[in-house]
């Protein structure tokens, strides 16, 4: 069981099934992309998830808490930053974090030391004292991601967090989600945009129509699915042979003055055919596979499921 | 402690700045020296003006501020944050009744000292009610009328909906209600001197006024606090519900007569007829209340399918449990008039209360009709519309098509047929206890069989 485990959730609003019976779990420490085209009901599944919108029936449990049981108790253990979320925009920064900080029952106990090293965190240490209107995009974002994280949340919930930002901005909240992911937290981003994610993944949950159509440990999936590899150097016919014994290679080009196949297998076959190419002399310049991104990842996981319906 | 509350604390930061805090007594002190320098007896003047500056800052201000405490929440997308946090329902209730309109209580406090003062030296009429029960008043009325704004904005962001005008208007009439109900009572106990007769105890109005007030007051900030906890989503059972469904009848049938030899053993009778008119009034704001809910529905047969008993009966409709308290009034009160010595040719209570009970589960049905289809976005306005036409519209174009036929044909219908005539057109759109049952009950009885098979098609439709 992950940390946070679905079970057959089903959700209606306005008398339309919007997620349909949908399982899953989520390992501690991963990062999840929630991907799926507008309107696929990521939102409304972190939303499940939170309790903020009541499942028609299934059971979400939370750190092994059933969320729609005992929802405050599983909120001490969850994050989560809306796609729309609102800052108490007269309030400075200290005064926002310090009300979240009593909203968590937080003990007063050193809390400012608190607040102060979550502002470090998300970097708007400087603005503590700023009145939260006053603050950009990039800054309210970060923000909003320090009011979720106020009670050490095991789990993050991020709506489209990177949403509207600059690409500075991007940046920032990728290396904040990277700290985040070294310290161990377990993240869920929904977010359309696959290049968003692509830094700090670990895992992707597709989800389309209402259903969850794949759940994969990205990982695990670059190892196992075919990657294109470009070669370049001064290659004789021999040298192509030798290349084309090598197993699990297929789909040999030669052209614009370099060799371009399909090899099989992720970064261990890599290095197992670069190797055995240095091995048996053959004068490599350069050898580059192309990168796996979650773009190509998820245009892969729509492939194999068109595959599988014909 | 309520300075500890968070969502109280919150409101302070926003509310309260040093030239707001300075502001209050120069302001006050100003309009007090004015009217001290107008007239001689300026207790007296002092003691209206505080009055009606109170009525100004709580009932108008205050009501605007508590309507607006939730509404703003959704609006700024805010409310998320309190919902995922760990602040109970009852903190942040008390957190919004008291946080909202700090500084208007900053405002009213200080008013309520003036008037009790000024109460205490002006030249006090008999007619006037003491001085602390008046500010026991104000400031009752003051915090329902705001509990009430804050409760309406509650179950209006429910629906997405971020307007205040609605809670704000609650709030107001409520309010206004209370104060009007207590300066009626205080001053009719000191003109008339006379007891209240509660379960046949001679009580002095005032104290009753008070009681009865505190009684209320609970009710609405439970109301308050259930509301809350329905948004920080806890299961709400319909146990609060059916507890005042029960106490409210309790309490209203204290002021039955208990002298037996006036009521003789229609007493009972009475007491039942009572209790099944305000339950029927209570079943239809329940069933109003829950008839947007398609969900709820859902869960709870849902629940009943899985057999989890407890979780269905988290997930009953709120009228459900009225409906039976209701149906065990309406068998009473109809065993009770079977008796011949309550046989009347005029009004038969078994007509009446079959044909309000039908007139109920019509317009149960039509709301579910209306407002259970989430894609419905026309829902207030067909509400409105429906409401019009069964009790306004057709009632007045059949009754006036009958009335200018029988003016316009003389020998038509005679005096007496034209009564019994209009008395059937009438059983068409009201309950009435005409002295035929089925003329009393058929017609309703049609009209809820038609909504019942309009919902039942909408229904299937939905799926």
């Amino acid at each position: 069981m992950g940390i946070v485990d679905v079970k057959n959730l089903n959700f209606d609003y306005a008398n339309k099934n919007i997620l349909k019976d949908i399982s899953f779990d989520i390992a501690q420490g991963s990062v999840t992309a929630l991907v799926g085209p507008n309107g696929a009901g990521k939102t409304t599944l972190l939303r499940c998830l939170t309790n903020l919108e009541t499942p028609l029936s299934g059971n979400v449990l939370i750190n092994g808490i059933p969320v729609c049981d005992r929802p405050r108790e599983a909120h001490r253990h969850i994050g989560y930053l809306s796609d729309f979320f609102g800052l108490y925009e007269d309030l400075t920064v200290r005064q926002c974090l310090t009300y979240m900080a009593w909203c968590h029952k937080i003990p007063t106990r050193n809390l400012q030391e608190k607040i102060e090293a979550i502002a470090a965190e998300v970097e708007i240490t400087k603005f503590l004292n700023e009145k939260a209107g006053t603050l950009s995009r990039g800054y309210r974002q970060r923000l909003g991601v320090g009011l979720s994280l106020v009670h050490d949340p095991k789990i993050l919930l991020l709506d489209e967090p990177a949403s509207g930002m600059d690409p500075e901005a991007r940046i920032k909240l990728s290396e904040l989600m990277i700290r985040l992911r070294q310290r161990g937290m377990t993240i869920i981003v929904s977010s359309h945009i696959l290049a968003e994610l692509e830094d700090y993944c670990t895992d992707m949950l597709v989800i389309r129509d209402g259903e969850i159509k794949s759940h994969v440990l990205l990982k695990d999936h670059q190892a196992t699915t075919e990657t294109v590899i470009h070669c370049h150097g001064n290659f004789t016919p021999e040298h192509i042979a030798t290349l084309a014994a090598f197993t699990g290679l297929k789909d040999i080009r030669n052209e614009d003055g370099g060799l371009h196949f399909t090899l099989e297998g992720g970064q261990d076959r890599h290095a197992a055919l670069l190797s055995h190419l240095v091995t048996q002399g053959v004068p490599i310049e350069s050898f580059t596979p192309d990168k796996k991104t979650l773009k190509t990842v998820y245009m892969d996981l729509a492939a194999e499921k068109e595959d599988s319906k014909a | 402690m309520i300075i500890l509350n968070p969502e109280f604390h919150r409101n302070l930061w926003l509310k309260f700045s040093v030239f707001r805090l300075a502001a209050m007594p120069i302001l006050v002190g100003m309009v007090a020296g004015i009217v001290m320098t107008q007239d001689l007896s300026w207790a007296n003047d002092i003691y209206t003006t505080a009055m009606y500056t109170y009525y100004l800052v709580v009932f108008l201000w205050g009501n605007f501020e508590a309507a607006a405490t939730i509404s703003s929440e959704g609006k700024n997308n805010t409310w998320d944050f309190q919902r995922m946090s760990s602040i109970g329902p009852w903190e942040l209730s008390m957190g919004k009744l008291f946080g909202s309109v700090s500084y208007v209580w900053y405002f009213g406090i200080t008013l309520l000292l003036i008037i009790f003062v000024s109460d205490v030296m002006r030249v006090s009429s008999p007619a006037n009610a003491p001085a602390l029960a008046q500010i026991a008043y104000l400031a009752l009325a003051g915090i329902m009328a705001h509990a009430t704004a804050i409760t309406a904005s509650i179950e209006n962001l429910k629906r997405k909906n971020y307007s205040s005008t609605a809670p704000f208007l609650s709030g107001f009439i409520v309010g206004n209600l209370v104060l009007a109900i207590t300066q009626k009572v205080s001053y009719t106990s000191h003109t008339l001197n006379y007891t209240v007769n509660w379960y046949g105890i001679e009580i002095n109005p005032e104290i009753f006024m008070i009681g009865s007030l505190l009684f209320f007051f609970v009710w609405v900030i439970v109301a308050l606090q259930r509301k809350m906890r329905e948004e920080l989503q806890f299961t709400n059972s319909p146990i609060a519900w059916t507890l005042f469904t029960v106490l409210f009848t309790a309490y209203l049938w204290g002021y039955m007569p208990a002298n037996e030899h006036t009521w003789q053993n229609k007493l009972f009778l009475a007491k039942s007829l009572l209790t099944f008119i305000i339950l029927s009034a209570l079943l239809y704001i329940a069933v109003y209340g829950e008839a947007h809910n398609l969900n709820k529905y859902k869960r709870f047969f849902n629940f009943l399918r899985q057999k989890s008993w407890l979780r269905a009966w988290e997930n009953t409709p709120m009228w459900a449990t009225t409906l039976l308290f209701t149906l065990a009034a309406f068998l009473v009160t109809n065993i009770l008039t079977a008796a011949p010595e309550y046989k009347s040719k005029e009004f038969l209570i078994g007509s009446f209360t079959a044909s309000l009970l039908l007139f109920i589960l019509r317009d149960g049905l039509a709301l579910h009709f209306v407002l259970l289809n989430g894609q419905n976005k026309h829902k207030k306005f067909m509400l409105v519309f429906y409401y019009l036409m069964v009790y306004f519209l057709l009632p007045f174009l059949c009754l006036s098509a009958l009335k200018s036929l029988h003016v316009g044909n003389p020998g038509w219908l005679d005096i007496a047929q034209f009564k019994e005539v209009k008395e059937i057109v009438t059983g068409l759109f009201l309950p009435t206890g005409l002295s035929s049952f089925w003329i009393s009950v058929i017609p309703p009885l049609a009209q809820a069989l038609l909504a019942g098979l309009a919902l039942k098609i909408s229904l299937r439709r939905m799926k």
